[in-house]
């Protein structure tokens, strides 16, 4: 007789009830998954650890600090613990739904954000540097400091898919004055005032440029009183502007490199 | 070409601006102050593009840069810039000393007569000032570079020189052939995502449809 006939043909099965057999398969899948749960929990890979706790999977290294975590939950998120400089912060990426109110009505949106964050309190997602945030109807690159400083964001798409308002590009921050940071920077901006005896001024750029950016300049003056005003020269090092008069003048420039 | 003789040089220390006033006679006779500004950090940034360290050639190069002929310094390594713009200002100022003494514009002004100049421009009385002091001394004392940052300067333009070297120049023409080939990739990368979705659900659904069916045999024990 085959151990399969045996089993379908085991006496308590047929009328109905819970056989020994039954029982014993039931106990070896379980000491099975206990087994692999504890291989799981107290494997030490090259000097670290993986473990799982509470429904969260930890990576640590030998002294236990934990150095990367898989959260469970309703927020499902990796977080990332690089040990160093500084332990105040940690980098995550993280998903989480909810409903936003932008006075056009309620909207439901998944939120996929990845950024840098106050380790105080990991779970209230405190955003302390750069943070990268995608959702439904709108994306932006924010830099969000814990402090007193100001935010600075780019947003694509402000106020989502609403009607009559969609494609609004968001820009919160400011131009350095004058300082140009790279030979490649796309924009070279700044304001240089000229006080009175002047018919021009020549601002040569703190770097020279791959490509001549194209002067595109406003010149204010107050007295209203200058009757015509040109670029008279422009090229990778820097531009020259002048004018009829005397006057005092302030030329503010904002040229975009091609 | 305008003619140009320089007056004075200013620190502005709050703005950490480099001021230098010139007199120009502009090439339609027109007579005027020009004022020079430049963040004094410009310096660091010429002795890298130029590869050079000596401070007269640097305040020789910030005084004529923009009177020049225009070239791209980038385009080409840093010694043949140099020596080009070395003859560029050499150029000029020939050209310049022959239309001055075309003009009996010789004799440069001495102290008293910059100041007069200026005095009669209505200029603020810190340029009048700074007429005591050689432009080029002031530029010396004010301008000295930190290394960290020429070097900083110098792997940042080395490294856009060395892709605009080799860089081609574009062939504008194909623009148009280039965006529609873009198109067409975009297109059938979204046309694939599709259809592989409307596969999945199609297969769930057929899935749900149709119901399972379990057989059980038993066997009654002879």
């Amino acid at each position: 007789m085959t151990s399969t006939a045996r089993y379908r043909s085991d006496p308590a099965r047929i009328e109905g009830k819970v056989s020994l057999t039954d029982i014993l398969i039931g106990m070896q899948r379980r000491i099975k998954i206990n087994e692999t749960a504890k291989r799981i929990g107290n494997t030490a890979i090259d000097g670290g650890n993986l473990i799982v706790r509470e429904g969260d999977i930890i990576v640590s290294l030998s002294d236990d600090t934990e150095v990367l975590r898989i959260v469970h939950g309703d927020q499902p998120e990796i977080r990332w613990k690089a040990t160093g400089v500084d332990g105040d912060r940690f980098g995550s990426i993280w998903a989480y739904d909810y409903t936003y109110t932008f006075g056009f009505g309620d909207i439901d949106t998944t939120e996929m954000v990845m950024g840098i964050y106050d380790g105080a309190d990991e779970d209230a997602h405190v955003t302390d540097g750069g943070e990268l945030v995608m959702s439904l109807d709108r994306a932006a690159l924010e830099y969000k400091p814990n402090n007193a400083d100001g935010d600075m964001n780019y947003y694509l798409n402000l106020y989502g898919r609403t009607d009559g308002f969609k494609g609004i590009l968001n820009i919160v921050g400011r131009w350095d004055n004058s300082y140009t940071f790279n030979v490649d920077n796309a924009m070279v901006t700044g304001t240089i005032p000229v006080s009175a005896g002047f018919s021009g001024v020549t601002w040569n750029y703190s770097q020279a440029s791959t490509t001549t950016p194209c002067p595109i300049i406003g010149l204010l003056d107050t007295a209203g009183l200058t009757t015509s005003w040109n670029v008279t020269a422009q090229s990778t090092t820097g531009f020259t502007v002048t004018w009829t008069g005397t006057l005092a003048h302030t030329v503010n420039f904002w040229n975009p490199r091609f | 070409m305008e003619l140009l003789e320089v007056i004075c040089a200013v620190y502005n220390q709050d703005d950490h601006r480099m001021e230098i006033v010139k007199d120009v006679v502009w090439p339609d006779g027109r007579q005027g102050l020009l004022l020079q500004v430049f963040d004094v950090t410009a310096v660091a940034s010429r002795a890298a593009l130029y590869n050079t360290d000596d401070d007269d050639e640097l305040y020789d190069i910030m005084i004529y840069e923009q009177h020049i002929d225009a070239f791209d310094p980038m385009s080409m390594p840093a010694e043949e810039a140099k020596n080009l713009h070395r003859a560029g200002r050499a150029a000029f100022k020939a050209k310049m000393q022959t239309a001055k003494a075309a003009k009996g514009m010789v004799k440069a002004l001495d102290k008293e007569g910059k100041k007069t100049k200026l005095r009669a421009a209505g200029v603020d009385q810190k340029y009048i000032d700074a007429c005591d002091v050689e432009p080029i001394e002031t530029f010396k004392a004010t301008c000295q570079r930190d290394p960290g940052l020429v070097a900083y300067c110098k792997k940042d333009i080395e490294r856009a020189r060395q892709l605009k070297m080799k860089a081609a120049k574009p062939d504008m023409s194909v623009r148009g052939q280039i965006m529609q080939d873009m198109r067409k990739q975009v297109d059938a990368a979204t046309l694939q995502r599709r259809k592989a979705l409307a596969e999945r659900v199609a297969s769930a659904e057929k899935e749900k449809a149709t119901p399972r069916k379990v057989t059980v045999h038993l066997r009654k024990r002879s």
